[in-house]
This record gives C-alpha cells, sequence and structure tokens, in this order.
C-alpha cells in the first residue's frame, strides 16, 4: 500500500498533475527557451535540480520553520540553489547558460517551485517531497523536450543542432513566440481530450 | 517581542547558511568562469595572432593620425611571457564602416587581419568578408594581407587586391590597416624592439570643407598677395528670375580694396549634382575675367564619393583657370574617384558662377566677354525638365 502510493507521488507531477499542462504554471520561461532540444531539456534539468534540493531541505527542516516566515525563507533556499545552478551552468556548460540567459536567474520566481514547496515540501516527509520534486520536474522537462522537438524540427528543421530537414521545408512560425504559444495550446488540448476519454472510460466501466 | 527576535533569528541562520553554501560555491567555479571569458575574449584575437597564448590590452598607444579612423582597443600578443606582437581593433569609414582586428608581430609583418563588424552592399563590399570569395591568389580577401609587411604599405592592387567592384570599400580597409599597424608598429618599437617604420605616420585622409559665402571669399582671396584681407563688401542686386542653365543665383557680390576700388566679384549658384539642387557653389573672379577660386558651400551626396568634391584638391583645380573657357572632365579638372557626376556638376556650377560674376566685373570695369563666349557648353548631367 505504501509503496503504490509513494508511485502515485511520483506520477501525480509526470501527468495527472502536470505543472504546465494541468496545471498552467511556469509557462513564461517554458515558451521563451523552448526554440530548440538542447535548451529545452538543459532549462528542464536545472529547473529540476533545483526543485529537488529545494523540496529536499524545506522538507528536512519544515518542523524548524516558523509559519509567520516561510515564505522568505523558502525564498532564501530556492534563491541560493538558483544561484548554484547558475554558477554551476556558467564554469561547467557556459553554451547553456548563454542560451537560457535571463531565464536561469528567473527560476527563483518560476511559480512551479514556490507552489510545490508551499503546497507540498512544507508538509510532508523528506522521501515523498523529493518524490514529489522528481515529478514535477521531469513533468515539466517532457513538456519542455516535446515543444522544443516541435518546435526546433518544424522551425528549423534541425535536431539537436544537426540538420534533418532542408531549409526549404522550415517554417519559421515555430521558432518565434506564437509558434511556442500554438505548440503548448495543441499539448494542453491534447492532454485534456485524452484524460477526459479516460474518465468518461472509468465512469462506464464502474 | 521575544518571538519577533526569535524569527529574525531564524531567517538570519537561514540566510548565513545559504551565503555560507554560495560562498563555497562560487570559490570553486569563479575561476573556471573567468577562464571561460578570457578565452572568449582570446578567441577572436587568437584567429589574427595564432601564434600567442595570452593577451593583455594596453592603453598608451599611439591614437589615429586620421580623425574619421580610430583605434578602439590594443593588446599584446605574448607567448610564454614574452612579448611577440600586438592586436589593434580599428574602426573607421569603409564604403559605410568597419571595425577589423589586425595582428601585428615584432618584424611589423601582419599575422592576421579580421572583421568584427562590416557593413556594406551585399554582392560587393561584403565580399570582404565572404569566406567563399576568393581573390586571384585563391585565398580570402582578410587571408590575403596576412604575411604583409606593413613597412610595404597597404596600396590597393599593388600591395594587395582589391575586392573586385568594391575599390572603395577595399580602399577603406587599407586605411584601417595603416592606421592600426603604424599605431600597433610604433607601439612594439618603442617597448619591446619591434621594427621600425620605414615611412611617416600616415597621412590622414583629406576631409571635405563646407564654406559661407563669407568665409568662401576671405579664403579665396587670402591665397593672393594683391587680394589679402579682402572680404565681400556689397552685395548686389541681381534678377531673381534670371536662371542661368537651370541654375539659381543665390548671391552675387562686390569685393572692393582698400581704396574702395572693385577688384572681384563673388557670385554662389545652386544647382542639381548628384541629387536635385544638391549644391551650392561660390566662384570669385578679378578683372581679368580669371577665376581666383571656387568653394563648396552646401553638398549632399555620399561621404567618401561625392562629398569629396569639397575637399581642397578638387575644388582648388579651378582656381586661375579662365571664366570664358569650358571645364571638361579630364582636361581642365580631374575627377574624384568614384563620384564624376558630382564632380562634373560642380565643376558646371563653378562655370556658371565664374561667368555671371564676370559679367558684373564687366560693368564694372572689368575686361569685356570675348565673342561668342556668352553661349557655351557645360557638361549637363542633368535631366531635361
Amino acid at each position: 500500500m505504501e509503496r503504490t502510493n509513494r508511485l502515485a507521488v511520483f506520477l501525480n507531477g509526470l501527468v495527472k498533475e502536470n505543472p504546465l499542462l494541468i496545471l498552467s504554471i511556469g509557462l513564461c520561461s517554458s515558451l521563451a527557451v523552448t526554440t530548440n532540444v538542447f535548451n529545452g531539456i538543459g532549462m528542464g534539468l536545472a529547473m529540476t535540480f533545483v526543485l529537488i534540493m529545494s523540496e529536499l531541505i524545506i522538507s528536512l527542516f519544515r518542523k524548524q520553520i516558523p509559519e509567520d516566515i516561510r515564505l522568505p525563507i523558502f525564498i532564501i533556499i530556492i534563491a541560493a540553489f538558483t544561484t548554484i545552478v547558475q554558477l554551476l551552468l556558467n564554469a561547467y556548460i557556459p553554451a547553456l547558460s548563454e542560451a537560457l540567459g535571463v531565464f536561469l536567474p528567473l527560476i527563483v520566481v518560476n511559480c512551479i517551485i514556490m507552489g510545490r514547496v508551499e503546497s507540498y515540501a512544507s508538509k510532508n516527509t523528506v522521501l515523498d517531497s523529493v518524490l514529489d520534486a522528481i515529478g514535477m520536474g521531469l513533468g515539466y522537462t517532457w513538456v519542455l523536450f516535446i515543444i522544443s522537438l516541435v518546435r526546433e524540427l518544424l522551425g528549423s528543421g534541425t535536431f539537436f543542432g544537426i540538420h534533418v530537414l532542408p531549409e526549404t521545408y522550415t517554417i519559421g512560425f515555430f521558432s518565434r513566440a506564437p509558434g511556442g504559444f500554438f505548440v503548448f495550446g495543441l499539448l494542453t488540448a491534447l492532454t485534456v481530450g485524452i484524460s477526459k476519454k479516460a474518465a468518461a472510460k472509468k465512469g462506464d466501466a464502474k | 517581542m521575544k518571538q519577533t527576535l526569535k524569527l529574525g533569528f531564524t531567517l538570519a541562520a537561514f540566510a548565513v547558511i545559504s551565503c555560507f553554501l554560495l560562498a563555497l560555491v562560487n570559490s570553486i567555479t569563479a575561476p573556471v568562469i573567468e577562464q571561460h571569458q578570457i578565452e572568449k575574449a582570446n578567441a577572436g584575437m587568437k584567429t589574427v595572432f595564432p601564434d600567442a597564448d595570452s593577451f593583455e590590452q594596453v592603453t598608451d598607444y599611439k591614437p589615429s593620425t586620421d580623425s574619421a579612423i580610430s583605434i578602439v582597443k590594443m593588446y599584446l600578443a605574448k607567448k610564454g611571457g614574452t612579448v611577440t606582437g600586438a592586436v589593434a581593433q580599428v574602426s573607421g569609414p569603409t564604403y559605410d564602416h568597419a571595425t577589423i582586428l589586425v595582428g601585428l608581430d615584432l618584424n611589423r609583418t601582419v599575422t592576421g587581419m579580421q572583421f568584427l563588424e562590416l557593413t556594406d552592399s551585399p554582392g560587393f563590399g561584403l565580399k570582404a568578408n565572404d569566406p567563399s570569395y576568393k581573390t586571384k591568389g585563391g585565398t580570402t580577401f582578410y587571408d590575403q594581407l596576412k604575411g604583409k609587411n606593413a613597412n610595404d604599405g597597404f596600396m590597393v592592387n599593388k600591395t594587395f587586391e582589391a575586392v573586385s567592384g568594391a575599390t572603395i570599400t577595399s580602399k577603406g580597409v587599407a586605411n584601417l590597416l595603416k592606421q592600426g599597424t603604424y599605431s600597433a608598429g610604433e607601439y612594439l618599437a618603442e617597448k619591446y624592439g619591434g621594427a621600425a617604420a620605414s615611412g611617416d605616420a600616415p597621412k590622414a585622409a583629406e576631409q571635405p570643407v563646407l564654406f559661407s559665402f563669407e568665409d568662401a571669399v576671405k579664403d579665396i582671396c587670402s591665397t593672393f598677395d594683391a587680394y589679402k584681407g579682402l572680404t565681400t563688401s556689397e552685395d548686389v542686386a541681381h534678377d531673381a528670375s534670371y536662371y542661368p542653365h537651370k541654375m539659381v543665383v543665390d548671391r552675387e557680390s562686390l569685393i572692393k580694396d582698400g581704396s574702395g576700388k572693385i577688384v572681384a566679384a563673388a557670385v554662389e549658384v545652386s544647382g542639381q549634382t548628384y541629387s536635385e539642387n544638391g549644391g551650392s557653389v561660390i566662384a570669385v573672379v578679378d578683372i581679368n575675367r580669371t577665376i581666383l577660386g571656387a568653394r563648396i558651400v552646401r553638398i549632399q551626396d555620399s561621404p567618401n564619393l561625392g562629398m569629396n568634391t569639397a575637399t581642397p584638391s578638387f575644388y582648388n583645380q579651378f582656381s586661375s583657370k579662365s571664366a570664358d573657357q569650358n571645364l571638361r572632365p579630364g582636361t581642365d579638372y580631374d575627377v574624384v574617384s568614384g563620384a564624376s557626376i558630382s564632380s562634373d556638376c560642380v565643376a558646371d556650377m563653378v562655370k556658371v558662377a565664374a561667368y555671371e560674376a564676370a559679367g558684373i566685373m564687366e560693368k564694372h570695369g572689368g575686361r569685356t566677354a570675348p565673342d561668342g563666349s556668352a553661349e557655351y557648353t557645360l557638361n549637363e548631367h542633368y535631366q531635361e525638365e
């Protein structure tokens, strides 16, 4: 019983409560950086790291953090880890930190992190929180991966920077902001449609 | 009170721990990040000075001798700690504008040259920075400069090959190279035992000068001992509906000497140059119908091209010509290179202004016009109205 619960916590972020597709939070960075797969995955992993570390630390100290000042403390912790990610990327993957630009430090104010920390990590055990963070982080990352895959392939005809489509068949629209909204909208519609169908089936079975 | 203090301390504790963590990470990553930045800056310079392993910026170098060209930065190129050359970043006019990096070793040999910025016409000037464009020597335009000695000078189609169809861009680049290599070479010669320059500092390009009516007259008169110090003294009323050769007479004026005797006349006319009503020119003519001089009051044209009709080497060609002779390109004056239409139009204006001025002098005791001189012809580049 315990085990299936843990699995549910982890899977929750991947599909059922996917931060981007279902909760629709943390959208600005996800639309801005997803012009190619490298950036999309990089952003997703950077964000996942900050999320895991923040949820870990906050659930660890959840009994020591006074209720009245929990938000400033959350922000300090999240900001510290964001800065660490920024420094590490700057030092070891400069290409990625250049591509992500201002959206890297802006992870601090990404509402996914603040939302999960406030609603989950501050009330649950360390293990559950970390599982939640991994689920949410990967849920964020896979959506970024799909959006950036579509946008890079159709927008510039490349995959991880390797040319796969001839220049003539690319659609510049997808490389720009409206293309991001378009792909994101389609994905959301698809997810909602599938989950509605699944729910209806469940209802029939009953 | 106690509760507030407790909250404050808790917050402080979290802040301190976070700070400590950040400091730790920063101490590890800072040197790596710095190394990256230096490498990035050096990567550009390495392409023009491949033999160096580090670069150091210096500031006490000689500035450019040409006001239009500026030496933006200078770096010393070092190998194993000893200075082996210098890299100059030079910015200035080509057909439009360019910024280049040029590396120079201690023998004043160019180790490489690269464009950081080049704005020009695609298919022409931009070929200078096109890796697929090859000169007759089989190299790119910028690579052919590698190995040239700065003491041999940078002369288009003599010491290096111009981009075909873009001579002006190529000349502009040559000027940037001249300034950059001279300054870098001098810096090396002075401080690090580099080879000396074989010639003088590069001459500044002639700048166009525009005159007001009064200044033009003063400037022209000051070139002759007999007229020194004389200025315009009396305007003459002229017929506003009179347009000699479709030009507008803007102003006519008499020049008198100390005793009040009329010695010369100045006339300003406006006409078409490369653009419609694109310029105004003044000519001063003496009592013998000889042009004392011509100056440009106003000209709308391209910098480095038509604007150069306002340089002394162009307008001084009209001094001491007769107001009655035709002014023809090639025989009576040399056109500004790349701007023959502008040059011919300015010459036409000089001719009309001079003939009108000679006419005024005729009324004030000057020589009469020779027979038939009134039906003169111009180079006539204007379109029929």
